[in-house]
């Protein structure tokens, strides 16, 4: 009977979490994609995490689909052992949205599905993209832009995610970790 | 007849039309544009203007891009905030020079409840860039004789609503370079004038003063500090009395727009809030909060910089001012001292009051916390059946009783552990919680009602505690009767926590601000606290001189205390239904008739005296129980929409930090109270307090605005704003007065009529000035 007591409070698990601090441990997450797949940033330690904010309605994100910035650098992460994540923290997003945005862009990463913005509040994800890259243990290591070419119009620009999960898998800390992210502002509910 | 007042009609709008065509000076057909196309229409129209269509080499000359935009669309600042791009213009002028663009003082735009918060202008901005002619211009480039140049400008900007679209276009107009210009055209000139007058400028050139300080001698990375940043118009000429200083006043609507922050190297700060101190005689305080990135500066002598908007007594017309002050800037690690300044005293309420109490003096809270909550709503069916326990025991050997007294105290202090390294375990995997926090769990407050509903069998006699009934003497019976108490400590612990009590919320607070041995012992003092009168109890022998002899009474009071404790598992329904649904409830009902049944199944087998079969049930049965209620349909179920929702005492807005910040800013005072649909003390509180008549008159003769925050269900926001006053847990009452907008008064836990009614009366607006 006590050990069913103190089983009742290790139920409490799932709680609020602080907000996202660079070099501090990222907030758990538990989320569906969508295709209905269930997502926990606990099972994934031992492998580094790429978050990616999303939002198939902003110019930002439609640039950088058309350039191929995320699905290149996902797939060539992706070879290296790396988890890249999208979330649409949308308030007016469906599932069936993001099958569609995937299908017309081809890319083969999952998409968190988080209308209620319980993800981005807890990372204190701002913009669309704005790039959170997790390391083994579990630990946030970069957060910012997904590069230094807010206009796009850079022949050669420097991709801070690229360039952190490299460092990081080369035993460094990425350098910048923080970046200003810039995009359009995320669609909150 | 009917014509004619067509034609009339149709006459006035055309004349009306031109009217507004005409309140902006005209531009030749290459210097106007639109972009940022959105469906049929765009978003945004530019002009191109120059304040002289004649200039003279060597002489400074304003040119300007005018952007228009849809209402609600906004574009951004030279720092667009959270979101968002700055507007960008290129010049292209063939011999001239053209210098950065002077931004008018910008507007704060809070999206996502204050979430995210940006900085730029909505309808329109002339975005004003000063140019010259080389002297020699006209040996240099190619001038026809006529002296005209093509003045050329690109303009990108990013333009927002809910959409975002990004928005390019190119201008071009003629500008004649001669030696014998001619006057600007009074309409251009005075636009020019109207945006200048809004650029911001050198603090020296307004007569104002800035200083700042810090909380800490150095920011490093990662570091969150404060900051104050004073502000004075004072006569500093020789011989002048310097103590005649203007008052000032924030120059926007409130002072967290007041001051706009530049974008920093690594560095972001915004302002929480101003006030007019007596040492600053009039001057404006606006207290910052702000934080380093985790990355080494770039630059060691780090600056702060943004804009200020203030306004001076009587002058009804805000000045603008650059900032642009030192802020010193260390290596991550390096050893800096935590200051305090009479500047920042007001403030620490903002970083963590928590932490500010003694450690000896969070300790006595705690304990005193804890005896209180036995006179807490929550905690009564669970010590009713403790008095009982100890009614029961009253003719037993001292050492019975003494042990029995141990192991409650043992039950409370175990659960209180397993609570702490709860918190603690949660707070190192990166997710913070509060006080009561698992009643947010829909799971756990069906585990609670289980627990209850299986002890009100018990008292109900269906079943003993103890494996084996058969042997219900010597030694066996002693060990039951300390299981008994052990799982009535743990009990009283897990109902009391959605209560608060006066100390407790100080307490709390400290240790959920603490270090985790710091979260043991407080919460280790509270479970003494909890336990302490009734192990006093069990140590004077006297009472039992006034408990009757056992008989039947005892089964009585053993049966009306199980009905005590059913009203409890309605109180937890009610609970369930409005934090999951209908459907969860019914499901939570359900279940615990099949656990009812269980126990009933259990009973019978310890009444059949089948001591093995009944030791395999009391193993079997709580398993079977834990795997029903991982199966209960509640963790995805929805809550109640907001129609059937919440229908509180005194009704509210919900809460959001930016909406009390517009009410105050427009004057009104506010009202501020977090509540739990599990929170009974709130409950209590709402009922006995709220709904008194008179606390409904007062609130409205006085022009309160009343704001609710819910936390029934887990939400970020509010656990922040109860960490931001020290408090881990609900209730928390704020009366905000508009003269000390960032220093409300923080209420006891539970109230009383006069003193919520004496709160008010001194919170509302004192005696303000008519602007006009």
């Amino acid at each position: 009977m006590i050990h069913s007591a103190i089983a009742f409070l290790s139920l409490l698990l799932a709680t609020a979490p602080t907000p996202a601090v660079v070099g501090k441990p990222a907030p758990d997450f538990k989320a569906v994609d969508e295709t209905g797949k269930t997502w926990e940033l606990a099972q994934l330690k031992g492998q580094a995490v790429v978050l990616e904010w999303t939002n198939p309605g902003c110019p930002f994100v439609v640039r950088h689909y058309s350039a191929d910035t995320m699905e290149k650098l996902a797939v060539a992460l992706g070879a290296k052992d790396v988890v890249w994540l999208a979330v649409n923290s949308t308030r007016s997003n469906t599932p069936d949205d993001t099958r569609k945005w995937k299908s017309e862009q081809g890319f083969a990463y999952p998409t968190l599905q988080d209308a209620d913005g319980a993800i981005g509040h807890a990372y204190g994800a701002r913009t669309t993209p704005h790039m959170y890259v997790i390391d083994g243990e579990g630990v946030l290591r970069y957060a910012g832009a997904i590069d230094d070419d807010p206009d796009g119009e850079s022949a050669t620009p420097v991709n801070y995610v690229d360039n952190g999960v490299k460092a990081l898998l080369a035993g460094a800390s990425p350098d910048p970790s923080e970046t200003k992210p810039y995009g359009c502002s995320v669609k909150y509910k | 007849m009917r014509t004619t007042l067509a034609g009339v009609l149709a006459g006035t709008l055309v004349w009306l039309a031109a009217g507004l065509a005409a309140a902006l000076p005209p531009v030749p057909d290459g210097a106007v544009g639109s972009a940022a196309t959105d469906g049929s229409q765009t978003r945004v129209e530019a002009r191109l203007y120059v304040e002289n269509e004649t200039v003279e080499p060597g002489e400074k000359f304003r040119l300007g891009v005018h952007l228009l935009l849809d209402p609600g669309w906004h574009v951004y600042w030279r720092n667009s905030g959270q979101s968002g791009l700055p507007t960008r213009l290129r010049w292209n002028i063939p011999g001239a020079e053209v210098g950065p663009i002077a931004w008018p003082f910008p507007e704060v735009f809070r999206e996502a409840d204050g979430f995210i918060t940006t900085y730029g202008y909505a309808d329109e901005v002339l975005l004003i860039s000063e140019g010259v002619f080389a002297p020699g211009v006209r040996g240099k480039v190619d001038i026809g004789v006529s002296g005209e140049v093509e003045v050329g400008v690109d303009a990108d900007f990013l333009v927002c609503e809910v959409q975002c679209i990004p928005g390019k276009l190119s201008l071009r107009r003629a500008i004649t370079v001669t030696d014998e210009p001619s006057l600007p055209d009074p309409e251009t000139h005075a636009l020019f004038q109207q945006w200048a007058a809004r650029v911001p400028r050198d603090p020296g050139a307004l007569g104002v003063e800035l200083e700042a300080v810090y909380s800490q001698s150095a920011i490093r990375p990662g570091d969150t500090f404060r900051a104050a940043l004073a502000v004075r118009a004072c006569n500093t000429k020789p011989g002048a009395d310097p103590t005649a200083c203007a008052k000032l006043a924030p120059g926007t609507s409130n002072a967290t727009t007041a001051f706009v922050p530049d974008l920093m190297d690594g560095i972001e700060v915004s302002a929480t809030g101003g006030r007019n101190p007596e040492f600053l005689a009039g001057g404006l305080l606006l207290t910052l909060s702000g934080r380093a990135s985790a990355d080494e500066p770039k630059n060691p002598e780090g600056r702060l910089r943004g804009v200020l908007a203030i306004e001076r007594e009587r002058a009804y017309a805000p000045q603008y001012v650059e900032v642009d002050l030192p802020l010193p800037r260390a290596p991550a690690g390096a050893e800096v001292l935590a200051l305090e300044s009479p500047w920042l005293a007001p403030a620490p309420k903002l970083a963590n009051p928590a932490l500010e109490v003694p450690l000896w003096r969070a300790l006595l809270l705690a304990l005193a916390g804890g005896l209180i909550l036995n006179l807490m709503p929550c905690v009564l069916p669970v010590l009713a059946i403790k008095v009982f326990g100890i009614a029961e025991l009253a003719h037993e050997s001292r050492a019975t009783v003494i042990r029995s007294g141990v192991a409650y105290l043992a039950g409370v202090l175990a659960t209180m552990l397993a609570l702490a390294a709860l918190v603690a375990g949660l707070r190192a995997a990166g997710t913070s919680v509060g006080w009561g926090f698992q009643f947010q769990e829909p799971l756990f407050v069906a585990a609670v009602s289980a627990v209850l509903v299986v002890f009100a069998l018990n008292l109900f006699g269906v079943f003993e505690i103890g494996f084996d009934a058969t042997r219900l003497a010597g030694a066996s019976a002693q060990a039951a009767g300390a299981r008994r108490s052990f799982l009535e400590g743990l009990l009283a612990v897990v109902v009391a926590t959605p209560c608060s009590a006066p100390f407790l919320g100080t307490a709390v607070g400290f240790a959920f601000a603490s270090p985790w041995p710091l979260i043991v012992v407080i919460f280790l003092a509270i479970g003494f606290g909890l336990a302490l009168p009734f192990v006093l109890v069990t140590l004077v022998p006297a009472w039992a001189r006034f408990i009757p002899r056992s008989g039947a009474w005892m089964l009585h009071l053993r049966a009306l205390l199980a009905f005590a404790l059913l009203g409890t598992v309605v109180w937890l329904l009610w609970i369930m239904g409005r934090s999951a649904g209908a459907g969860a409830q019914t499901a939570l009902l359900a279940y615990l008739v099949v656990v009812s049944a269980g126990v009933w199944l259990f009973g019978a087998l310890q009444r059949a005296e089948r001591p093995g079969v009944a030791r395999f049930a009391s193993l079997f049965l709580p398993l079977l129980a834990l795997l029903g209620l991982g199966m209960l349909p509640v963790a995805e179920a929805r809550p109640v929409s907001e129609a059937e929702g919440a229908k509180a005492a005194v009704l509210g807005k919900t809460f959001s930090s930016g909406e009390v910040q517009a009410a105050l800013g427009r004057g009104s005072p506010v009202f501020v109270y977090f509540t739990a649909d599990w929170c009974l003390t709130c409950k209590v509180n709402e009922h006995l307090v709220f709904e008194d008549p008179r606390v409904a008159k007062k609130l409205d003769e006085l022009g309160f605005e009343t704001f609710v925050g819910d936390w029934t269900r887990r939400d970020e926001a509010i656990r922040l704003e109860l960490a931001r006053w020290g408090k881990a847990g609900v209730p928390l009452y704020l009366v905000y007065s508009p003269n000390s907008p960032d220093q409300p008064i923080v209420l006891p836990e539970v109230l009383t009529v006069d003193l919520f009614l004496d709160a008010l009366a001194q919170s509302a607006p004192t005696s303000k000035e008519d602007p006009t």
